[in-house]
């Protein structure tokens, strides 16, 4: 059939402009997520929107719990009312979870993409090292057992070391990204901020001027580093195991906001909490400190005394004297010389002394309490109004960011 | 995963045999007819098809809008392939094939870290086709949705660039007329199998081909029984992977087959070229090479055939399985053929079909 030139419409209609007739075969044939998963109540929620506990309502999958996560919008309320592009970190977080299977990484079971946003099912996990370790600073500050930790950083290494194999930064590791199952076993989570590097496009800095919260970030970070490396990673197990350890943040300094022009401010009282125990880093000892964007501001800050050890010795006394080598390989300054995942997972402490169990709890006399959930009528259409369960000292970074 | 295709999910799940992609197709035709049946679907559209003409005209349009936005060659390629595997599913008559290239594009720049803003995007592409991109970015976004949904949130993809790569420096550094002394370590067994427990070692490997083009980087022999790829060879050779798009070739095979296809082609290609043969040298310009008509200026290594025998000798031992190569090469040498004869205007107008009477 030839239609003459004239009779040829200048704008094509509104509909055949977009998704036509595929849109409705499509939107017909679709599951929801209230059809597949019955919603028991919701557990947390922060920068990326709401994460709710659920069961399957298939029966033969009745007695599995999930966590589902659904991801917040642009608006004030953080509803969803039209799309507007998915962000960079929902993007990541899709594609890297579907991608990267371990046992040690949180598992993803499906995402749907329903009515505008985005749900990511994974299977749910009783407890986190947060909240593990506020029990026991609750408690009477009781040590956490020795086997529980060293099951757990194993775990850790483990995950990363297979993130870190994948080509993978994970940028967020703390106590409250880092869940435990009823079971035992570690599933590191939250991959909003991990991202690939075999093939930098864009130099890591570009995507994200502010990575890790200020807690759990290297000092080559904080000196202003543009090109790092996955020791970013490790130097956050490091402050993971001193907070196992401690039963409090090893490097509690506060954060320096951001300035009207966006620029990324020295984080100099951070860069002091680190120093104050792990002493002044050297160009001795660290070659290249003096390269680092922020080593004028660096060179300001008074001059302290390597102090890990009597740090370690007033924290733990005598108790998990073995693990101290770990703590400081972890904690090296210089991110090339800093002990990787790999050959974390091998270090002497795992090879001597007590075997690493494949279960945090085998053995443990301890019993933690079950993660806190919240009951609400309207579970995924409400907006959250307030925190139950603040993960202290999130990353108020630009994660909402949307491309 | 992610570093390693031979877990990933492009192997394990967006991986076809030719009987499986007819059969997905049927599937599509079917639908079609349904559609058509039903009203749906107009019945003037029932003479344009998926075909090689359609799949360059719709390369062409990727490639436009990736120049505009002045991409590199990683994104518009990650972008072809959620274009092929979305109409692996769903019918081009069904949709508007402007904003789904539109779409792909945008998702692929985020997936491949070099985001840009979702209004940009819309804009350079309303600029390049004004009739068809809708001024309402919501569009866009929600079409996002769809083809996300449709690769089954699957969005990493290997490409063929970095085995290409680790090719050609196995190539510049193994004596392949000593073969016996060849050391099976040297990474041949090894092409894009990732790196074996050491990421530092992958790195480092990965910033060989970062290097580029540029065969001086992978000089380390002199060249008497390695082969040293040429610049006119690596440039025609990453070339024909662009090309490779339009094809099923990525749905079919592994990167390194793609590669070593594409390696092959360059190489006789160039050595027709060198004796004059026009066809060669129009497959060339195409590929963005212009040989000076002078025989003989070639000074990396051995002589034509030296050459053609150590990228033979190569392909024997490497344990790449060759009749996947010789299957992309044929497949890549039709396109050409289908590709000299094809008219871009032709083709606009059968697309402007599409949207009209719906």
């Amino acid at each position: 059939m030839n239609i003459p030139r004239s009779q040829q419409p200048l704008m094509a209609d509104s509909s055949t402009l977009t998704l036509g007739t595929y849109k409705l075969r499509k939107d017909n044939s679709r599951v929801s997520v209230l059809t597949k998963y019955e919603i028991i109540g919701y557990i947390a929620s922060g920068t990326y929107g709401r994460v709710y506990k659920a069961k399957s309502r298939d029966p033969k999958k009745h007695d599995k719990l999930y966590a589902i996560k659904k991801f917040k919008g642009d608006s004030r309320d953080g509803e969803i009312t039209h799309y507007s592009g998915i962000s960079q970190s929902a993007c990541r977080e899709m594609a890297l979870c579907r991608e990267l299977n371990n046992e040690n990484i949180t598992e993803l079971i499906e995402t749907i993409l329903e009515k505008k946003c985005i749900y990511m099912v994974s299977v749910f996990a009783e407890h986190d090292l947060l909240q593990i370790i506020h029990y026991h600073s609750q408690n009477g500050m009781r040590q956490i057992p020795e086997t529980s930790i060293k099951s757990m950083i194993w775990q850790i290494l483990n995950g990363v070391s297979f993130l870190h194999q994948n080509w993978v930064i994970h940028r967020d590791l703390k106590p409250a990204n880092i869940m435990v199952t009823s079971d035992g076993v570690v599933k590191i989570g939250d991959l909003g901020l991990a991202r690939r590097f075999n093939n930098p496009l864009q130099t890591l800095f570009a995507g994200d001027k502010v990575v890790v919260t200020i807690w759990y970030r290297s000092p080559e970070l904080l000196l202003g580093g543009r090109h790092y490396t996955p020791a970013i990673d490790l130097w956050s197990v490091g402050c993971i195991l001193g907070e196992l350890l401690a039963l409090r943040p090893m490097f509690k300094g506060e954060e320096a906001k951001m300035d009207n022009k966006k620029n990324v401010p020295f984080q100099k009282n951070q860069m002091m909490k680190i120093i104050e125990i792990m002493g002044s880093p050297t160009v001795s000892k660290w070659p290249s400190l003096n390269k680092y964007p922020d080593y004028r501001a660096f060179q300001e800050l008074r001059v302290h005394q390597a102090n890990l050890q009597s740090w370690f010795q007033s924290t733990c006394g005598n108790f998990n004297k073995k693990i101290y080598p770990l703590l400081s390989d972890l904690l090296e300054y210089d991110p090339a010389k800093r002990l990787t995942a790999y050959n974390g997972l091998i270090h002497p402490y795992f090879l001597d002394g007590v075997k690493v169990c494949d279960n945090v709890f085998e053995g443990s006399k301890f019993k933690y309490p079950a993660r806190k959930i919240a009951h609400d009528a309207n579970y995924l259409n409400q907006a959250a109004n307030k925190r139950q369960y603040d993960s202290s000292g999130g990353l108020h970074i630009k994660k909402k960011q949307r491309y | 995963m992610s570093a390693n295709y031979w877990n990933s999910s492009q192997r394990l799940h967006w991986q076809f045999t030719r009987e499986e992609l007819s059969e997905k197709r049927r599937n599509i035709e079917v639908l079609e007819n349904q559609l058509m049946a039903a009203g749906a679907l107009p019945l003037h559209l029932k003479d344009i098809e998926y075909d090689y003409n359609m799949r360059i005209y719709l390369h062409n349009l990727v490639h436009k809008l990736g120049r505009r936005l002045g991409l590199r060659a990683i994104p518009i390629t990650t972008a072809e392939v959620y274009l092929s595997r979305f109409l692996l599913n769903v019918s081009l008559k069904e949709i508007n094939i402007y904003l789904l290239v539109t779409t792909c594009i945008y998702l692929a720049c985020k997936v491949e870290e070099c985001p840009h803003h979702i209004r940009s995007i819309s804009n350079e592409a309303r600029n390049l086709w004004p009739q068809y991109i809708p001024h309402d970015l919501t569009k866009l976004a929600e079409f996002e949705f769809y083809l996300i949904e449709e690769m089954e949130n699957y969005l990493i993809i290997h490409n063929p660039y970095r085995s290409l790569g680790q090719i050609r420096n196995i190539l510049a550094s193994t004596d392949f007329a000593h073969i016996d002394n060849y050391n099976s370590n040297n990474g041949m067994n090894n092409i894009d199998g990732g790196n074996n427990g050491n990421y530092r070692d992958g790195y480092k490997s990965y910033g060989d081909l970062s290097s580029g083009l540029d065969p001086s980087n992978g000089k380390l022999y002199d060249g008497v029984n390695c082969l040293i790829l040429h610049q006119d060879e690596l440039q025609v050779s990453w070339s024909i992977i662009n090309d490779s798009y339009i094809t099923d070739l990525s749905l079919i095979f592994p990167p390194h087959i793609i590669s070593l296809g594409a390696i092959y082609i360059a190489v006789v290609l160039r050595c027709s070229a060198m004796m004059n043969d026009r066809a060669s040298s129009a497959i060339l310009r195409r590929a963005g090479v212009d040989l000076p008509n002078k025989p003989g200026t070639t000074n990396t290594g051995p002589n034509i055939e030296g050459r053609m025998n150590i990228l033979t000798n190569f392909m024997g031992i490497s344990n790449i399985d060759l009749n996947e190569v010789i299957e992309a090469v044929q497949e890549i040498l039709t396109l050409y053929e289908v590709w000299e004869a094809y008219d871009e205007n032709k083709l606009r107008k059968k697309v402007q079909k599409l949207f009209m009477n719906r």
